[in-house]
């Protein structure tokens, strides 16, 4: 079925039609032959000829194969002589290579092969010599190398003898990608046995010597280029997860006024390096991992308050977005610690929280990497409540009164969550250094090859890693992220047919930039000029009109309460579910289009107001998420209402299904496909009963 | 209308028509997996909108002649039961809307025989291990609604083990990353509810990096194109939801000179022979990217979006 040439016009009665039928005169008795034997479970030495020469013709013929093991099976156990099974055995593996030598990527022929050797009958060697022939006629043969690791597992071949096979394959071709997958299960595997750094660093030293070969002899094959991005991974930071970022944030001094109990209105150093507000029902307190991980409970994060260190949390660690049970993202409630009420009508009282993250072992990535802590966080609370209600008996004493001197809290954001251990100190230095020769070797390449593709694409994600790794993040990221904006560009320049990843990546890295700078985060913030929506001034973050297609980095913006993405290109919101704070968002004049895009936003418990206006919201069809609507077979289907027929009504129901359990207050949604229908509108209201305000307009 | 820049739908469906009765070497030659064959048809007919210009009755009457006391089904009548073909009657069924017509627990049954206790899947009694089983039990489970059937926590941990330095899946632990097996794990997690697992950025860069200059996508890097690739690569990408990650224009410009214009049919590459796994793939692939007059079909089921939502509504 591949690479036959296309015959032209009718038939012809031509000497190929009579060859043709020829053939089928042949073909099909013989199949019909060979099934009936099957059927009749006849092992005859002329009903196995047949069949091995229908094999020899159609290797693919899958029953045939099933046939000869039942007639091998029969065989054997009918015989007591083991050189006869050997015998058989011999002529088994006779038969398969006919097969091969029809089709060497004949499924059937290859697992009858380890059905034969798994008997325990033949020369392993032997399947070694087989081998080499096969991949002398194609080194990318994925069966042989398939075959390959499973003779090599069955012999417990040597580590090192696999890998100097792939060393020779990858010296007679460059471009043999096999070879290059093969050494990194290899590798993988080598790391895995022996966890000690120092023979990690040699051996991947050695990895981008053999790399360097590779793409300085042909830039343009992707082959080597692909391993060389996998190398850094290993070389720049260690699989373990990592706390990025926490809220409250260590060393801060969180001011909680009580005039509004239930809710307090809390008060805190934000995003800006203003002072904000933020009204809640108590404190949270948010972890944020580099991946999903599970295991965080009260076993494993500590959590104390000083004075009051009875019971700091009230209730369990959750996760805010589940993973099948892992989450990047946890959260739990301290405790409600006024509940102790004093005996004052005035007071003034602060807490010291501790919070150690890994005391004990138990935090997991999802792959399977144990979190390397413990890091260590404190922040004070400092509640106040100049109120007039009645206080019950005092528990607690005067001695628990505490002033705290304010300028004691300046924020250190990143102080605890900098380098957590010596040996990943060490580690830093050698990865950076490290850096510095692949940046320098990566340009000189560029200048040989100015317009490679694989060595621009390259050279940003070196200066990447650099940032990333670098002790002195700062400094690092204002010299090099200007560069990687660039190369980015130029990359959708000379490689357009991907200008929509490079767009991607070019987000990420503009988003890295303005996170991590407080002086631009400032110029990007205002306070008031949204309005008070909900009875207070909050300060609002303008992210809009940067051609952003992607999000990162939320984790850095925890305590965020308004942003605005609007005019980006953003069609995906990955990443916004940190924003746990959010209570406006507007991501209007974008390009989301399934609905389940949105799901991110679900789990945003405080968010009241949402443009979505001006986007291209469809059904929940393959289109956005790729999550198809049958993928999402265990989301409720019940409680739907009736699908109105049109079809641009259809995602009425994926938004209902988004957004029944948040309680938003205003919604925009103008500007979609349908969304302008009447009908659609009202069903809208139907389904979402908290709406007071849609497309600016009051709900009757 | 003699060129190659539109898609020549009623000539494509008249070829696929023309298969049902062939008795050509071709048609002899892969008799044995003609439950394949007869799902890549009939998916391809019912995107063009022409499902019913084959006979329905005959047809599953056929299907479930194929259907061994197992509860598996063979590829014709006659020959072995296999995950796959069992997987492909299932579609077939599911297109026509006649999935009542099959004993689920049976068909259940013979599956959650197959399934290993690392989470794998033998394709059938004699053992041969591949992820592209583990998609056909779990799609053909979800269909029926019976993923209760296997242990399913276990068969993603498998399938995760497949997963390798670029990303991508291979056949068994330690296989080389191949767009196909990428689908069937991909779909497999999809499926399940386990797309976290996947690297999304890493892996959706890989496939992209697929598109070769033709616009043709190939199926591992230094590869040629293939029409088929359109498929595993595309709804890949579309699971992962970076289908924009490639040149669309460009990927449509080549399926639609893989078209035979005069006797219907696409096949791998321009002016190659045409077969109906091809046309399958080929019309498939554009559906994916949203061509005009075909219905949308589902990434992760390979079946048209309508039908996943008609077997979960
Ligand atoms: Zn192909």
């Amino acid at each position: 079925m591949h690479g036959r040439p296309r015959k032209r016009g009718g038939g012809d009665g031509g000497a190929s039609e009579q060859k043709e039928k020829a053939k089928i005169a042949f073909l099909e008795p013989l199949q019909a032959q060979v099934l009936q034997n099957h059927h009749n479970c006849c092992y005859t030495k002329e009903a196995l000829q047949k069949n091995a020469r229908l094999l020899e013709l159609n290797p693919e013929v899958n029953t045939a194969w099933n046939y000869r093991k039942l007639a091998l099976r029969h065989l054997i156990a009918s015989e007591q002589d083991v050189e006869v099974h050997k015998a058989l055995a011999r002529e088994e593996l006779r038969v398969i290579e006919m097969a091969l030598a029809r089709n060497y990527k004949s499924y059937g022929a290859w697992h009858h092969r380890k059905w034969v050797i798994g008997l325990g009958l033949s020369l392993l060697e032997n399947e070694f010599r087989l081998l080499d022939k096969f991949m002398d006629a194609d080194a990318r043969n994925f069966h042989a190398w398939d075959y390959r690791r499973h003779v090599a597992s069955v012999q417990g071949a040597a580590l090192e003898k696999e890998l100097e096979f792939t060393r020779k394959k990858i010296y007679d071709n460059f471009s043999n990608y096999s070879a290059w997958h093969k050494r990194s299960t290899l590798l993988s595997q080598l790391f895995k046995e022996n966890g000690v750094d120092i023979l990690k660093h040699s051996t991947l030293s050695s990895e981008f010597e053999l790399v360097h070969q590779a793409f300085f002899t042909e830039p343009d094959d992707q082959s080597a280029w692909f391993y060389y991005n996998w190398l850094l991974d290993h070389a720049a930071a260690a699989p373990d997860p990592k706390l990025l970022s926490t809220w409250p944030s260590d060393a801060v001094l969180i001011t909680i006024d009580e005039q509004s109990e239930p809710s307090q209105l809390l008060h805190f150093r934000g995003i800006s390096g203003l002072e904000e507000t933020i009204l809640l029902e108590g404190v949270p307190i948010f972890l944020c991992f580099s991946k999903p991980v599970t295991g965080v409970s009260g076993l494993t994060v500590s959590v104390q308050s000083v004075p009051d260190s009875k019971q700091a949390l009230h209730g369990l660690w959750k996760p805010v977005a589940n993973k099948g049970g892992a989450s990047n993202i946890w959260s739990a409630d301290l405790n409600h610690f006024t509940d102790a009420k004093i005996k004052k009508r005035v007071y003034e009282l602060s807490y010291n929280v501790r919070i150690e993250i890994g005391s004990t072992q138990g935090i997991i990535s999802q792959d399977g990497h144990p979190f390397l802590g413990p890091v260590h966080l404190t922040f004070v609370l400092r509640s106040t409540f100049v109120g007039s209600y009645i206080v019950k008996d005092d528990i607690h004493g005067e001695q628990n009164l505490k002033i705290v001197e304010d300028d004691k809290w300046e924020p250190h954001p990143e102080q605890a969550l900098a380098a957590q251990s010596l040996s990943m100190l060490e580690k830093v230095t050698w990865s950076e250094k490290l850096m510095k020769e692949e940046i320098g070797l990566c340009r000189e390449l560029l200048e040989l090859e100015s317009s490679s593709k694989w060595a621009t694409l390259t050279l940003a994600r070196l200066l990447e890693v650099q940032q990333n790794i670098s002790q002195d993040k700062r400094l690092t990221l204002r010299n090099n992220t200007a560069e990687v904006l660039q190369l980015y560009e130029k990359l959708t320049r000379i490689d357009p047919s991907h200008a929509e990843y490079y767009q991607d990546r070019h987000s990420l890295n503009l988003l890295d930039q303005i996170t991590s700078d407080s002086a631009q985060l400032k110029e990007r913030w205002s306070i008031g000029l949204h309005g008070s929506v909900l009875g207070r001034d909050i300060g609002i973050l303008w992210l809009n009109g940067l051609s952003l297609s992607k999000l990162g980095y939320m984790e850095r913006l925890l305590s965020l309460q308004m942003l605005d993405l609007s005019y980006n290109h953003l069609r995906a919101l990955d990443g916004l579910e940190a924003l746990q704070f959010l209570v406006h968002l507007n991501l209007s004049h974008n390009l989301v289009s399934c609905v389940h895009t949105l799901r991110p936003i679900s789990k945003l418990q405080r968010l009241r107001s949402l443009d979505i206006s001006h986007n291209k919201l469809t059904g929940n069809s393959y289109t956005g998420s790729g999550v198809s609507v049958a993928v999402c077979w265990d989301l409720s289907s019940k409680n739907r209402m009736a699908t109105p027929s049109s079809h641009t009504f259809e995602y009425l129901n994926d938004i209902e299904d988004v957004f029944k359990c948040m309680n938003l207050e205003e919604l925009a949604i103008a500007g979609n496909p349908g969304a302008s229908d009447n009908q659609f509108r009202v069903s809208l209201l139907e389904s979402l009963p908290s709406l007071k305000l849609l497309d600016c307009k009051s709900v009757p | 209308m003699d060129d190659s820049s539109t898609l020549h739908v009623q000539k494509h469906v008249e070829f696929i028509k023309s298969l049902d009765n062939k008795k050509d070497l071709e048609s002899l030659l892969t008799e044995h997996i003609r439950m394949n064959g007869a799902y890549w048809g009939l998916t391809a007919l019912d995107l063009m909108g022409s499902l019913n210009d084959l006979d329905q009755d005959k047809i599953i009457s056929w299907i479930l002649q194929c259907q061994h006391d197992c509860g598996g089904f063979g590829g014709n009548i006659g020959h072995d039961p296999h995950i796959l073909y069992t997987l492909s009657a299932v579609q077939i069924l599911a297109l026509y809307d006649k999935l009542a017509v099959l004993d689920s627990s049976k068909i259940a049954s013979y599956i959650t025989g197959l399934q290993q206790n690392d989470g794998s899947f033998y394709g059938d009694e004699w053992g041969e291990i591949d992820t592209r089983f583990s998609y056909g039990a779990i799609c053909c489970l979800a269909l029926l609604r019976r993923l209760d059937a296997i242990n399913l926590e276990k068969a993603i941990t498998y399938i995760v083990s497949c997963k390798n330095f670029d990303g991508g899946f291979g056949s068994t632990p330690g296989g080389e990353s191949h767009a196909g097996q990428i689908f069937c794990c991909v779909a497999a997690l999809a499926i399940a509810g386990s797309l976290h697992y996947v690297d999304k950025d890493l892996l959706g860069w890989w496939l992209c990096e697929r598109q070769v200059k033709s616009g043709g996508l190939n199926g591992r890097p230094e590869k040629l194109p293939d029409v088929c690739y359109s498929w595993w690569v595309l709804s890949s990408l579309a699971i992962l939801d970076r289908v924009h990650w490639i040149d669309r224009e460009s990927l449509k410009t080549f399926i639609l000179d893989c078209q035979d214009i005069e006797n219907g049919g696409i096949s791998d590459r321009p002016d190659d022979a045409v077969d109906v796994f091809h046309t399958y793939f080929g019309v498939a692939g554009l559906s994916l990217l949203e061509y005009p007059g075909l219905k949308h079909i589902d990434p992760a089921y390979a079946l048209p979006v309508n039908v996943v939502k008609r077997v979960f509504s």
